[in-house]
């Protein structure tokens, strides 16, 4: 019995070998999950959730984290497998893969009955000489839109089908274009991602404005202007309670029609406040006012407001006061004392859509671009989940190339190049580590390897023929998931990250030690233990 | 659980289930979705069988209809539920042709699964399947056979609705064609756009088919308020507030500290309903359209005055009989300004058999808002109509879009199926297959129509092609072969929808290679399957 059963009879227990084995097992039950996903001839996933909710998807990030994961090791393999995905975006699916490759390459050594140890030291050695390679191998270029496009290609042609992807890649670089201004960081808040459940998904667009997930609730107000002066406010316009518990007094029918009158004045006067803008701006022109009001606008105020033609909506979400004036120009009000045309933004055209139950407000035609929305159209609520995944990791892979400067070769080069030069490198180790550094170099193939499974090729002759090939020209060369030949990656436009290829080297290893070293797996901890067995 | 090891099973939380390859995915997905289309198949056409459906709630459905089939099925398996979505977005897209996506889905992957038996890689199915489907796409507008020219036209309008109609209510098809026509034009021919918000469906139970009819105007299933039951050429105010003495948003609380100040309080408030009633009556208005409550001291008022009142307790209802009657609606007490009062020729309380209604009719100017009263039996077949002219609705939408037709009857998937065949031998790789098989999907079209009809679907097709004319079609009264195209159109764009969803999801559903089902989530169970009773 062990000593921890002494302590807490309930506790359960494995060591040594069987926790290595624990911890092996675990690994590569991920790996051997998500291996069909890489690259863009992986396949589709269906997830199935608890309610029936369908989601498809090749992206290990949403894999992970839609898979309700209860093994302890796959549980952190996954979870730095999202860590990866939370600060670079993108990489997920090789992160699983390698840390899986380590482990099964370890795992011939320590059959052998090398320590772990003695591994983890030579994973650490190959890791600083890999992120040399890196450095020598990353491509710093001028960043164009050309140069971005490539880059979004390869990133969103793992995760859609071509002709998506295709689209998607101009949306996305023009996006991240757009709201770029010299000099200041990109937030890319400022770009909306919306959606509406119609039409093809073919039909996604890029939308140089903005497009409220609601309208105008006033039956009369017009669906279609242009030439608007957009005002954006954060001003009551409906009965606001006070603070303190209040009531009001009254004896006679007469009494009780001045108080409601007195009740609605303060609101009435901010609403005439409005007009009086609008009439001094608009009137003798073909310009119209759109109010876009954070704050709740009540029936009779859009009523008043509606008859002088101006359009209103209400409780626009927070950062759509962020983006109106980023987009339309102006400033978002507090108050209505004091309004002056240069609070007003532009848009020159403006339109409500109803779908269904749910109204859209489009408004374009705008003096800048430093917001702007993508318009994910799909024909159902799993294409559109679909989309919406890879937009976001489009938009960061383009900013993360804007803030690298830099690219690395895709296509599995990177893999090849790194494996290749460890190889050279290791004859320069002393001693044991060497053993973890060649397990390394090893592991590391299982990137190009993958791609050429999923894409129906002999993945052995493919790699001997990569390898051959960097060996004699000593560029980087990657697989061509079509026909199987080498290919040069930066020729064909086939570009990854910098950041991402830099973070994956730091998190894989690092996670594959700590499996490595662990050699027991207790669950006694108080919030484990009870309930479930 | 430190026990199990191996598998994606053990990795994740008790009760996920996960299956993948071809053999456990695939193949189990494009069984289920093959059992959903056979349900529909038979329901295709005119001479289509009909289903009766009871869902959770045990409600009957006795209808062609594959949307309302699909709706109300409660399909659990995901790769099916696949082809639900398809279906449904078919119905909010064109509103028609849902029976032909299911139809064409479950074929697609029918013969997907043969090549796949024969061994042909699913990545090849897919690569011919998209080629197949983008040959369509383009040869489809050279299908066309008919082009509407004028949207006003009641003759034309008829004739493109018709086979909407017969393929749901066989029998009664011109009629209901007419009366359908009858209200499109009456709400475009002011040249405003055709919203399907401007046409009403009133069912009204009772009579027969043929009884149904179209009315410029709304009909209301409510009578009016009061005992003024019928106004010629009125003024209309539409007030969509309670007309009561009205509360402030504050709390307030009448204060009275003697007798005579209980009684003056009532006496004030009589005074002020009073007033409004004498306001609204100054302005000329005799009917007034409520989207709240009246009170009683207002109604008698009212009375007094002879003010027709019709509670209306939908808000959409209430804006559309707004717009119908060229009225605002008032949102605050008081006399209606003119700009918001509208008008009718004839506002009426009547009674159609048993029911009460309201009828609002504007015949002289163009009322924007037209309503089709469906009299039948039983609630079935009310339904079953309704779900007909929904459909007659959505496709004139559609035509408003684009005016070009197919020959219907078959005639237009035997022409697809046969250019898709030879286009087939034109691609050299695996994928002829494929784009083969993509072909002969579409002679299930003409296949069952010639089944439900009684004749033999196996002669149908060579006769078609005998014929080599691409309006030739499967005529269902006679069971032969015909130039039907005169009669019997199919609109294009709903065609198109169908077959380029129908594609998708078949598309989808060869693209998965794994499943990966969390645990059903608790929760009441509202499906649960009533007690049979033994008899």
């Amino acid at each position: 019995m062990a000593a921890i059963q002494y302590v807490n009879s309930k506790a359960e227990l494995v060591r040594k070998t069987q926790a290595l084995t624990l911890n092996l097992t675990a690994a590569k039950g991920l790996q051997d999950v998500l291996r069909t996903n890489l690259g863009p001839r992986g396949t589709l996933k269906m997830l199935v959730g608890g309610a029936g909710q369908i989601k498809l998807t090749k992206d290990g990030n949403i894999l992970l984290k839609e898979m309700q994961i209860q093994h302890p090791t796959a549980a952190m393999i996954a979870r730095a497998a999202t860590a990866q995905d939370e600060i670079v975006g993108d990489g997920t699916t090789s992160n699983v893969l390698f840390i899986g490759e380590l482990m099964r390459q370890a795992e011939r050594f320590l059959g052998e009955g090398v320590h772990p140890r003695v591994l983890v030291d030579g994973f650490d050695k190959a890791r600083a000489i890999a992120l040399k390679v890196l450095e020598t191998l990353k491509v710093e270029k001028e960043v164009d839109r050309e140069l971005l496009l490539n880059v979004a290609k390869s990133s969103l042609g793992t995760k859609l089908i071509p002709e998506m992807a295709k689209k998607l890649t101009e949306i996305v670089t023009d996006a991240v274009l757009a709201i770029s201004q010299t000099g200041k960081s990109i937030d890319l808040h400022m770009i909306e991602i919306m959606h509406m459940p119609h039409k093809m998904d073919t039909d996604t667009r890029l939308v140089k404005g903005l497009v409220l997930d609601h309208g105008s609730r006033h039956p009369e107000t017009p669906t279609k202007l242009k030439n608007c002066y957009v005002l954006c406010c954060n001003i009551n316009l409906e009965y606001e309670k006070t603070e303190v518990n209040s009531q009001f007094f009254y004896s006679n029918a007469e009494q009780r029609e001045k108080l409601q009158a007195s009740e609605r004045k303060m609101i009435d006067e901010r609403v005439e406040k409005i007009i009086a803008l609008k009439k001094k701006v608009c009137d003798g022109t073909d310009k119209s006012l759109i109010v876009i009001n954070q704050k709740g606008v009540d029936p009779v105020s859009l009523d008043m407001l509606a008859k002088e033609g101006i359009v209103a909506l209400r409780r626009a979400k927070r950062r759509n006061m962020e983006r109106i004036p980023l987009a339309c120009g102006g400033n978002a009000v507090n108050s209505a004392d004091d309004l002056t045309v240069e609070d007003l933004g532009w848009a020159g055209s403006y339109q409500e859509i109803t779908l269904g139950d749910d109204k859209f407000t489009f408004l374009e035609d705008v003096p800048n671009t430093f917001s702007c929305t993508i318009l994910i159209k799909g024909q159902n609520e799993h294409t559109i989940n679909q989309l919406k995944d890879a937009v976001r990791d489009g938009l960061r892979a383009v900013t993360n190339t804007i803030h690298d400067k830099a690219v690395v070769p895709g296509a599995g080069a990177f893999e090849v190049a790194v494996s290749v030069e460890l190889k050279k490198e290791v004859k320069n180790i002393k001693g044991k580590a060497r053993l973890g550094a060649e397990a390394f170099a090893d592991a590391i193939l299982i990137i190009p390897r993958t791609l050429a499974e999923n894409s129906g090729l002999d993945s052995q002759e493919v790699l001997l023929d990569l390898i051959s090939q960097y060996e004699q020209h000593g560029v980087p060369v990657g697989v061509n998931v079509n026909d199987g030949a080498a290919i040069s990656p930066i020729a064909e436009g086939i570009l990854d990250n910098y950041c991402v290829k830099q973070q994956f080297l730091q998190l894989s290893p690092v996670l594959a030690q700590q499996l490595l070293l662990v050699d027991e797996v207790m669950r006694a901890g108080k919030q484990m233990g009870g309930g479930n067995q | 659980m430190f026990q199990n090891t191996g598998g994606l099973q053990s990795l994740l939380k008790d009760g996920a289930r996960h299956y993948s390859g071809v053999e456990e995915a695939m193949l189990k997905n494009i069984e289920a979705c093959k059992q959903l289309s056979t349900i529909t198949r038979t329901s295709l056409g005119p001479y289509g069988l009909n289903k009766m459906v009871v869902n959770n709630l045990e409600k009957l459905f006795v209808t062609t209809d594959a949307a309302t089939i699909m709706r109300e099925l409660d399909v659990h398996h995901p790769a099916a539920r696949l082809i639900v979505m398809a279906a449904k977005l078919q119905e909010t897209e064109v509103g028609d042709g849902t029976n032909l996506v299911v139809i064409l889905a479950g074929e697609l992957l029918r013969m997907a699964e043969e090549l796949i038996q024969t061994g042909l890689h699913p990545s090849d199915i897919i690569t011919g399947y998209e080629k197949a489907s983008k040959y369509v796409d383009s040869i489809l507008s050279s299908l066309t056979v008919y082009t509407l020219s004028n949207l006003t036209d009641k003759t034309q309008i008829i004739k493109a609705l018709t086979p909407v109609i017969a393929s749901k209510v066989y029998g009664y098809e011109s009629h209901l064609a007419t009366c359908v026509a009858e209200a499109c034009v009456i709400v475009t021919e002011s040249g405003q756009k055709f919203d399907l918000e401007n046409v009403r469906v009133v069912k009204i139970q009772g009579g027969v088919l043929d009884q149904t009819k179209t009315y410029r105007g709304m009909v209301i299933p409510r009578p009016a308020e009061g005992t003024v039951k019928h106004v010629r050429n009125a003024k209309v105010a539409v007030y969509n507030c309670p007309l009561d003495p009205q509360q402030s948003d504050t709390k307030g609380t009448v204060l009275i500290k003697t007798a005579v100040e209980l009684k003056n309080y009532s006496k004030g408030e009589e005074e002020i309903a009073q007033k409004l009633v004498e306001d609204i009556h100054a302005a000329g208005v005799q009917v007034l359209v409520l989207g709240g409550s009246v009170s009683e001291i207002v109604m008698h008022f009212l009375e007094l005055k002879s003010i027709m009142v019709v509670k209306i307790n939908s808000k959409f209802e209430l804006r559309r009989v707004a717009r119908m009657l060229g009225a605002t609606s008032v949102v605050r007490l008081g006399a209606p300004i003119p700009e918001e009062i509208g008008f009718a020729d004839e506002v009426s309380s009547e009674e159609i058999s048993s029911t009460k209604v309201t009828i609002f009719r504007r015949e002289s100017e163009s009322s924007k808002v037209a309503t089709v009263v469906i009299r039948a039996s039983t609630q079935n077949v009310m339904d079953d109509t309704e779900r007909a002219l929904d459909d007659a609705l959505n496709t004139f939408r559609s035509i408003t879009k684009d005016q070009r037709f197919v020959a219907g009857a078959g005639a237009c998937e035997a022409e697809i199926a046969k250019r898709v065949k030879a286009y087939a031998m034109s691609n050299p790789g695996l994928d002829q297959y494929a784009v083969l098989r993509f072909g002969q999907v579409f002679e299930i079209i003409p296949k069952t129509l010639a089944e439900t009809s009684g004749a033999d679907p196996n002669y149908i097709l060579p006769k078609i092609y005998a014929e080599n004319n691409l309006k030739v079609g499967v005529d269902v009264e006679s069971g032969t072969v015909k130039d039907l195209s005169e009669v019997v159109v199919d609109h294009l764009v709903t065609k198109q929808w169908a077959i380029k969803l129908a594609s998708d999801v078949a598309l989808t559903v060869l693209r998965i290679d794994q499943i990966i089902m969390a645990k059903p989530s608790g929760g009441p169970n509202l499906n649960k399957k009533p007690v049979v009773e033994d008899d």
